[in-house]
């Protein structure tokens, strides 16, 4: 049996939110002489356990706000649980959403550097897959034009370029597949498929069916930060929908 | 395949020990022979004050014999001086100056001036070419071979007496204390015991590689091991921030990095044009004195200043990739030091142009900024974590900045201080520094060990305090972002 690459066990999230956020000092003090300060917790996940293989491409579902982006910040280790337990094998690599990694004012090129470093990736391999960067990419002599100058197309494709040139053990995708033309969605189809048969472990949230049922081999649906279902893609897909549904007509 | 990568410039652990106690007595024999003679001997803290004479003694004439005995506090002797009058006329002959250690019974220097020449006012100065003197019972023995109505004679206070000295004419008590000077230097410990010093240090850091080697043979848990892990891995990482924000800073500018150069100076031509007036005749090279001032203080400011912002103004990045949050403020501090290092440039040849020279000294100013580096990280972790929770403090900081600003002298003299006043520098971190650095460019010599004690003390504890605000918060971070 391949082997577990993510355990998650029985994690809990609890956000402890003041009515709203108090971020002045006089706020705070005010509030806290009048005893105004009133958390009340928030539980963005309860008690979700599952584990993820070498090699799995876990969809996620969920209606907004279910807990999907926070369980996947648990597992990169963003945020610590605040119960339960998280373990995972090999390098976690993030596909960055449009330009969190990116600085505007510089080229392409420093952008690579800068955006490999913040992805974990060493010098000698960032220099040596360079150039393979530059060609997935199709952005050409544009690479030495500051990031500024890019359209919106070209700095996904660049980001898409450089977080899957590395294998990584753990890929985790926030709804970014739809990158590009049509030509370079294709294309980045293409190299997320590679990358899950070369053994990648992927974790993908997508709001899209037709992406999950495509892409991905097991399911997991939460729903108000609990999981209501995990197992294989057909099967929890089909339910998913069919709850939908019944929502719906509701 | 990435693990390949990964140890691409491996250095083994006993390598990087070897290199690291290496490195250690590099900079012992470094400090040892830049430090000199300020490592044995300090300016002495022994003060005898210094009194306004009222009344001048008898003129020296005939052989009349003024002697002025006192209890010296100090272990070496450089120098005695004496103020003398003229009576406004001219005289003739020679004056003589003795001075004696009366506790061992010897003489230990005299100087003989031509009346003719010494003018009114005019401080005798005996030197003593560092006697060694050990606390001791000293006199000053005045005498001359001039005629009456043509010799000088000493000031001296008529209506002080002290209970350590004795004041004579021909040997017969008289009432009054002299008045005269004495410079000397006092004896410091850490000198000669510095090859003990060094050794326990070296002792101490073998001792200590040899526990992370035994901790890492068995795979205990270390802190500094985890530190060494997170440096290899995160040194790219850093190196690229690093030179983002450097490049970032002056991009779209014509001159580019040679702003970090000009700056500095144009700053200082506005405040020297400013306050030289005001200011220029109580210190010695104002230009110097101001420019290093302005650069480290500068340093300061603009490092926490941009750190501050390190993890607020990341957010986007925190949020989604993990890496120890330390980096952000960390790689601020660091490229603003890139800053520095520039602004050295003009500072040294502006030093070099007013025709100080350089010495062995000069070989201590990393050590100084080494410390202020340790001072403002640790400022810059303090600030950044809590702007994370109250956004005020970019307001309140900015007002104590300004008040730092002012109240450490970085154009004005510290002596325009109020006594009062003063004594808050001795808890001002910036004039330590700057202090340090100052006696170490403008007069060609290491200051006292004490100083670089104190530096190391203020930079190591705000250092540390950062360390534990920010690790104690790091994680409620990202429900503030």
């Amino acid at each position: 049996m391949a082997k577990a690459v993510i355990e998650i066990d029985h994690v809990a999230i609890c956000f402890r939110m003041s009515d709203d956020k108090v971020r002045t000092l006089k706020e705070f003090v005010i509030r806290l002489v009048t005893k105004k300060i009133n958390f009340h917790e928030f539980w963005a996940l309860q008690d979700v356990t599952f584990t993820v293989k070498k090699g799995d491409v876990l969809g996620i579902i969920g209606h907004n706000g279910a807990g999907k982006s926070t369980l996947l910040k648990v597992i990169s280790g963003i945020m610590k649980p605040t119960k339960g337990d998280v373990k995972t094998h090999g390098n976690i690599v993030p596909m960055l959403e449009l330009g969190s990694g990116f600085d505007m004012d510089m080229t392409g090129r420093e952008n690579i550097l800068l955006n490999g470093a913040i992805l974990g990736y060493t010098e000698e391999f960032l220099l040596e897959k360079y150039d393979e960067i530059v060609a997935f990419s199709e952005l050409g002599q544009f690479i030495e034009v500051p990031l500024r100058n890019y359209s919106s197309g070209m700095v996904m494709r660049l980001a898409f370029s450089i977080a899957t040139v590395v294998n990584p053990e753990i890929l985790i995708v926030d709804e970014i597949l739809a990158v590009g033309d049509a030509d370079f969605q294709e294309k980045s189809k293409k190299r997320m498929k590679e990358l899950m048969s070369g053994g990648t472990t992927v974790l993908f949230v997508s709001h899209s069916l037709k992406q999950i049922r495509e892409m991905c081999n097991k399911v997991l649906w939460i729903e108000h930060g609990k999981m209501i279902a995990f197992g294989k893609t057909q099967e929890i897909c089909d339910r998913y929908e069919n709850k939908k549904g019944v929502t719906n007509e509701n | 395949m990435k693990k390949k990568h990964r140890k691409f410039h491996h250095i083994n652990f006993v390598q990087g020990c070897a290199l690291l106690l290496l490195f250690y007595l590099f900079i012992a024999g470094v400090f040892y022979f830049a430090a000199g003679e300020q490592l044995y001997w300090r300016e002495s803290g022994y003060e005898l004050v210094s009194l306004e004479g009222d009344y001048a003694t008898p003129e020296l004439a005939d052989g009349f014999v003024v002697k002025q005995e006192f209890f010296c506090g100090m272990d070496r002797l450089q120098q005695v001086a004496v103020p003398v009058t003229t009576f406004a006329r001219k005289n003739s002959g020679t004056v003589t100056m003795q001075i004696y250690d009366e506790t061992a019974g010897r003489e230990l220097a005299s100087a003989s001036w031509d009346m003719q020449d010494v003018t009114e006012g005019q401080l005798l100065e005996c030197n003593l070419d560092d006697r060694t003197i050990w606390h001791h019972t000293l006199s000053i023995r005045l005498s001359s071979d001039g005629k009456a109505g043509g010799a000088i004679a000493p000031w001296y206070a008529s209506t002080v007496t002290k209970e350590d000295s004795r004041f004579s004419y021909n040997d017969e008590p008289a009432d009054g204390t002299l008045c005269f000077f004495t410079y000397g230097k006092d004896m410091i410990w850490t000198g000669f015991h510095y090859f003990q010093i060094a050794g326990a240090g070296f002792l101490l850091l073998l001792g200590a590689c040899c526990l992370l080697f035994y901790k890492k043979k068995y795979k205990k848990k270390s802190f500094l091991l985890n530190l060494a892990a997170l440096l290899r891995r995160y040194k790219f990482l850093i190196k690229q921030l690093v030179s983002r924000d450097f490049k970032i800073k002056y991009k779209r500018s014509v001159l580019g990095a040679l702003w970090s150069f000009v700056n500095p100076l144009l700053i200082m031509c506005v405040q020297y044009v400013v306050f030289s007036t005001i200011f220029k005749a109580d210190i010695e090279n104002y230009q110097v004195y101001l420019l290093s001032g302005i650069v480290l203080f500068n340093f300061f400011s603009e490092s926490s200043n941009v750190a501050m912002y390190a993890i607020s103004g990341n957010a986007n990045l925190i949020t989604k990739v993990y890496m120890p949050k330390y980096i952000y403020p960390v790689s601020k501090v660091l490229s603003t030091c890139v800053n520095l290092l520039i602004s050295m440039l003009p500072l040294i040849l502006m030093t070099l142009a007013t025709g100080v020279k350089v010495t062995k000294a000069w070989l201590l100013i990393p050590v100084d900024l080494v410390f202020l580096l340790m001072f403002c990280m640790g400022i810059a972790l303090i600030l950044s974590s809590i702007l994370v929770f109250f956004r005020d403090i970019q307001f309140i900081w900015s007002v104590l900045l300004m008040a730092l600003t002012y109240a450490t002298p970085v154009f004005y003299p510290e002596t325009i201080l109020p006594d009062g006043f003063r004594a808050t520098l001795n808890y001002n971190p910036m004039y330590q520094f700057i202090k340090c650095f100052r006696i170490i460019v403008m007069d060609g010599v290491s200051p006292e060990p004490r100083i670089y004690l104190q530096c190391f003390g203020i930079s190591l504890l705000y250092l540390l305090i950062g360390f534990f605000v920010f690790r104690k918060t790091q994680d409620k971070f990202i429900f503030y972002l």
